[in-house]
């Protein structure tokens, strides 16, 4: 059997959808039963996720483990899947914290076989994203991969005391924010308007472009007049941007990841931001080329924003949920400058970068909801001195916070290095100050969290526990990952750097 | 033959990061005492063989790689190699790596296994990090390296990190060097920008095509990452607060090698800078300053590893001034005698600090007598530092002394000739107070014994033999490096040294013979002294700015991020439904008032086809668009038939 007749990719995008239907016939109580058979179909999904990065042929290059089965043939709707460099890294990278973010969430006190339902299908969702090439499918497994959400943080969400002051105190206050429930609404509402603007797009294309197809390499062909071009991308920049967090409809996502429950918020920051990213890149600028040279210093100079508010953003919270939920619209503006500067460098990076923030969120979200375990608070001036009783969870924290602030030897510096000087070979070559004076304003504020939890004198006197068993797998893992690629980055830029010059031909004029 | 050079080569650097590994990874090997000091020490022995090996077969090799493979512009590549630069700064870090690691089995005794093991793994990650950055090909790779060493002073630095004030050090240190960093990472960028590579040899050669203004300020920007590290004014104020960590670390990082790291890029640098002379004229006034401001911050320090944090900032200075002043191998002779005698004084230091529990000069006093071997050793390094011959400080401190003279820096060579005199002064002020002082504050205490294992004391001693005869040695290294030593004789060869030996005269009238009362003198140049004693104000100006700049910032980002951007968003949600609560009202539920409804859509229907032969020529687009619309529905059928 050749690796061609394998429906490799079905695989791994089913395999969770299969998982939660066996997870419905299983009755509630069998709790280890019902965790056990989301990891095993999860376990596929990985293994999926590992084949087709090994088997990736990186010469060839192109989208490769092709399965195209039309669906509507009159509307030109077909279940198109594919990939390329850019979609097996962040398919790998789905699954590798679909995961750890089931160990991370082990114990769920209630509603367990629910959780792991909804979750399943989210990722079904999130995998079908990074692989489908027909916008119609696309745009299914994207609203698949949005709308568990609600459900998600609404119901095994956490609700933080926030005390708004100043004059708005009261009208704050009225809105409930810091609720689980506040934070899922306008999370939903947010990226459900998100997802208008997306369909209003991709109708756009299917009816300029004039093939009446959903066909991506079709619609790839086809050149459109610049005005429509601007248009669309706009639509597409509003629509995707909201989920990767543009800067100003970002605050849905420090809300919404601060009331998830810590699965939820690594699937979520980890890998639900860099769909908006991908959307924007793949779709936006992929099938628009001109209207994307022609608006990316606006991409860009929003991204440059984003970095150094988000970093500062994140300096002001005292919730550690809050500033890792920040530094998360922080470095998401290091993704679209990236995408902005529309050159090897700048793409690698933000790909890369997808990457990296997305294993290096997860495991700050673990640590944190870690923390929260041991300590039952979230509050960072209520802590100190943790270092001394949990001296592992200490060590990740680091780990993390360096990789936050892009130290070298940990994958963030790669991504963030390779930006860096993308941004300065562009048009705009200003943007190379802001960014790096933003690594700067994340370290002060990230270094700072870390001193005020973990070192110092203790601060209460309740006896706390370093994590146990299970516990370490999520640290772990995603440590080890970002040491590894901080180390050897071309494990992942060898397949990514194939598809992004393929990907930049579109832009050689 | 077995060990060619590369091997060797791989010998020094990748033993340390093997020791670092396998204690990082594996905990029971850092859980003992005897395995995680031991496998640390072996890696460093291991190095500082193969360096000395290095050093004497003196090759030409090099090791390269590509890291990140680029199409559209030349990959990244990286790589090691060897010049005598290299293989001296080999040599300094591995050898006094070892002696600290050593010396350290003793000072950290009372520590518990694992606080032990997790020292041992941050020495040899920096020891890995050191000798890796002194090594780099690439620049970019020396900027990895130099932001590893920095990792390590953080985590050293904080190594207490229960108390407070090391943890905060620690922070402070890594935001410091970090902000200079800011400028050498753009600077860094801008030099690729402009050659399109990172790659040293290569660098150099493309180098001179840069257009001027450009390279001067990508230079200037690196040079702000070199003052960060080597903690040069105004960016020296971490450098005293890191004296929190351990007292080794301070002998090895902050002391003999991370700190000299700065010199160390603008030296290999130096065909960069030679092509243009601002940064350099910039680089020796900096040098200049820091070296008299360091010295005079030195005199009111009562902490005796304070005060030899402030000696270091006032030596690195004379070598930033020496490097500005176009004299590259001088500054590197003062690196090199430096990087022994400073640690032997850290180390002096530490083993007082560590048998007495207490670092405050006027604590302790009469110590002469109860350790002679600690006392000779301390003399040793003092007199090193204050530039007595035969000492080495003597050689190189007058090395540059003279260059600066015979190059015509006539105001920087008064200026460094008033900080030797001030260097010997407060290092003998030191001297004094501790060995022969009365232990003022020790409120009538006997002070205790000072114990000296030979594993503290070994290494001192080493150290302290190189001191004596590296001075001695100045001209085979600068023939080492390709350099011929001048030999300058002119009038003023003798003022350095007449110059220190004035500086510990007076030392010992005001704090040996006691002809003259400090704190007088302290009164009557009051502003002075305060002006001393609060450093210039300049830790309240950081404090301020991070107060009020860095935090002041984030209030207005993050209160504009949660009333502006989110009151916009809850403003409309909150009408929304506002709104929809009025617009439900509509719905009474009253069949009559449907009824209504009904009849008034009727008629308005009506009215409009009675209208619309006189609208028509605003309804044209609407038919237009339902032919259209009829077009697609056509087409889709047609393709149905196909």
């Amino acid at each position: 059997m050749t690796t061609e007749s394998i429906p490799i990719l079905s695989i791994i995008v089913l395999s969770p959808l299969i998982g939660a239907f066996l997870l419905i016939i299983q009755p509630e109580k069998w709790h280890m039963q019902i965790k056990l058979t989301a990891l095993l179909f999860s376990i596929v999904s990985l293994l999926g996720s590992i084949f087709i990065y090994i088997f990736y042929d990186q010469t060839a290059g192109g989208f490769q483990f092709i399965e195209q089965i039309p669906i509507v043939k009159n509307l030109g709707v077909s279940y198109y899947l594919a990939a390329d460099g850019i979609s097996i890294t962040l398919v790998l990278l789905t699954a590798i914290i679909l995961i750890t973010g089931l160990f991370a969430s082990w114990k769920m006190p209630f509603r367990s076989k629910e959780f792991y339902i909804l979750l399943l299908l989210l990722t079904t969702g999130v995998f079908g994203v990074f692989v489908s090439f027909d916008l119609f499918l696309f745009f299914l497994f994207y609203e698949l991969s949005v709308l568990p959400m609600y459900l998600l943080i609404g119901i095994w969400g956490t609700s933080a005391k926030v005390t708004p002051k100043g004059i708005f105190a009261n009208a704050i206050k009225m809105t409930g924010l810091g609720s689980k429930e506040y934070g899922a609404m306008k999370l939903t509402l947010y990226l459900l308007l998100g997802s208008a603007f997306i369909l209003v797009g991709f109708f756009g294309l299917y009816i300029f472009s004039g093939l009446h197809t959903f066909n991506y390499t079709a619609l790839e062909e086809v050149t459109l007049n610049k005005g429509t071009q601007n248009w669309l991308l706009i639509l597409f920049y509003i629509g995707f941007g909201t989920l990767a967090g543009v800067w100003p409809i970002h605050t849905w996502s420090p809300d919404g990841h601060a009331a998830a429950p810590t699965a939820v918020s690594m699937m979520h920051a980890g890998v639900l931001m860099k769909l908006g990213a991908y959307g924007i890149i793949r779709i936006g600028m992929g099938l628009l080329p001109d209207a994307a040279e022609t608006l990316a210093p606006l991409i860009g100079t929003v991204a440059v924003i984003n970095i150094v508010y988000g970093a500062f953003g994140a300096m002001w919270q005292r919730d550690l949920k809050y500033v890792v939920a920040y530094s998360s619209v922080s470095h998401m503006g290091i993704v679209l400058l990236g995408a902005a500067t529309l050159n090897e460098m700048g793409l690698n990076g933000a790909i890369f970068q997808m990457f990296s923030h997305g294993i290096m969120t997860a495991l700050l979200f673990a640590l944190v909801g870690l923390i929260y375990e041991k300590a039952h608070s979230r509050e960072i001036l209520k802590m100190g001195g943790f270092a001394k009783s949990m001296p592992g969870i200490a060590t990740f924290f680091l780990i993390g916070a360096l990789t936050s602030l892009g130290l070298p030897g940990l994958s963030g510096f790669v991504a963030e290095i390779l930006v860096f000087l993308g941004a300065w070979k562009s048009p705009l070559s200003w943007w190379l100050i802001p960014a790096v004076l933003g690594a700067f304003i994340t370290a002060v504020y990230v270094l700072r969290v870390a001193k005020w939890i973990f070192f110092g004198p203790k601060k209460n006197s309740t006896p706390l526990k370093d994590a146990i068993g299970y516990e370490w797998i999520a640290p772990t893992v995603l440590s080890a990952i970002l040491i590894v690629l901080g180390v050897y980055p071309k494990l992942l830029l060898d397949p990514i750097s194939t598809s992004i010059v393929e990907f930049l031909g579109k832009f050689v004029k | 033959m077995f060990a060619t050079s590369e091997t060797l080569l791989i010998l020094v650097i990748l033993p340390p990061f093997i020791s670092f590994a396998l204690n990082g990874l594996i905990p029971d090997l850092r859980k003992n005492k005897k395995t995680s000091s031991g496998i640390s020490i072996l890696a460093i022995v291991i190095s500082a063989l193969s360096s000395i090996a290095l050093v004497v077969i003196n090759p030409d090799t090099d090791i390269v790689f590509e890291w990140i493979p680029l199409t559209s512009f030349s990959p990244i590549i990286f790589g090691f190699f060897i010049d005598p630069i290299v293989l001296i700064m080999f040599l300094i870090v591995s050898l006094v790596s070892l002696a600290v690691q050593v010396y350290s089995l003793d000072y950290l005794r009372e520590e518990s296994p694992l606080s032990f093991g997790r020292y041992y793994t941050f020495q040899s990650l920096f020891a890995f990090s050191m000798l890796g950055f002194v090594a780099s090909l690439s620049l970019l790779q020396i900027y990895i390296f130099w932001e590893l060493v920095g990792l390590c002073s953080y985590l050293l630095i904080g190594f207490w990190y229960t108390r407070p004030e090391a943890s905060r050090a620690a922070v402070k240190a890594f935001w410091v060097t970090r902000f200079g960093d800011v400028g050498f990472a753009i600077g860094m960028v801008l030099l690729w920008g402009a050659t399109g590579t990172f790659f040293l040899p290569e660098l150099f050669i493309k180098a001179p095509e840069i257009s001027n203004p450009f390279l001067t300020l990508s230079l200037f920007l690196i040079v702000l990452g070199a003052m960060g590290k080597s903690a040069q004014f105004p960016l020296h104020v971490w450098l005293p607060d890191a004296m929190e960590g351990p007292t080794p670390v301070s002998a090895l990082i902050h002391a003999a090698t991370m700190v000299v790291a700065g010199i160390y890029l603008i030296l290999r640098l130096f065909p960069l800078f030679e092509l243009t002379l601002d940064p350099l004229v910039f680089v020796m006034w900096i040098g200049t300053i820091t070296a008299l401001l360091g010295a005079c911050l030195a005199i009111v320090q009562n902490d005796i590893k304070r005060i030899l944090a402030y000696s270091t900032v006032s030596q690195l200075g004379y070598m930033m001034a020496a490097l500005g002043a176009g004299g590259a191998g001088v500054a590197y002779f003062h690196l090199f005698t430096h990087a022994f005698f400073k640690s032997l004084l850290f180390l002096a230091a530490g083993s007082l600090i560590h048998s007495l529990h207490t670092s405050d000069i006027w604590s302790m006093g009469k110590l002469a007598k109860k350790t002679p071997q600690v006392t000779a050793l301390f003399l040793i390094g003092s007199l090193a530092l204050s530039g007595v011959f035969p000492f080495s400080g003597h050689f190189s401190k007058d090395e540059i002394l003279m260059w600066m003279h015979v190059r015509g820096f006539t105001l920087h060579f008064i200026i460094l000739l008033i900080t030797a005199f001030i260097t010997s002064f407060y290092m003998f002020r030191a001297f004094f107070v501790v060995f022969f002082g009365k232990g003022e504050s020790t409120s009538g205490q006997e002070v205790q014994e000072v114990k000296t294992p030979w594993v503290m004391t070994l290494p001192m001693w080493i150290l302290a033999v190189i001191t004596i005869f590296a001075g001695f040695q100045a001209g085979n290294f600068f023939n080492f490096l390709g350099l011929r030593l001048e030999e300058v004789h002119t009038h003023l060869e003798y003022l350095p040294l007449i110059v220190s030996i004035l500086g510990i005269a007076l030392a010992w009238t005001f704090y040996q013979g006691r002809y003259l009362s400090s704190k007088n003198v302290a009164i009557s140049l009051s502003p002075i002294n305060t002006a001393l004693e609060k450093k210039f104000w300049m830790d309240d100006v950081y404090l301020w700015a991070y107060r009020y700049v860095l935090d002041g910032l984030s209030i207005v980002c993050g209160w504009f991020d949660r009333y502006l951007v989110d009151g916009l968003v809850n403003f409309t949600a909150y009408y929304t439904k506002r709104a929809s609560q009025k617009l439900r009202t509509i719905q009474t539920g009253h069949a009559q008032d449907y009824l209504y409804g009904i009849i008034i859509a009727i008629l308005l229907l009506f009215f409009l086809s009675i209208l619309s032969p006189y609208l028509s020529p605003f309804l044209n687009e609407k038919e237009n668009s339902v032919e259209f619309s009829e077009q697609i529905i056509q087409k889709g059928l047609q393709d149905d038939d196909d």
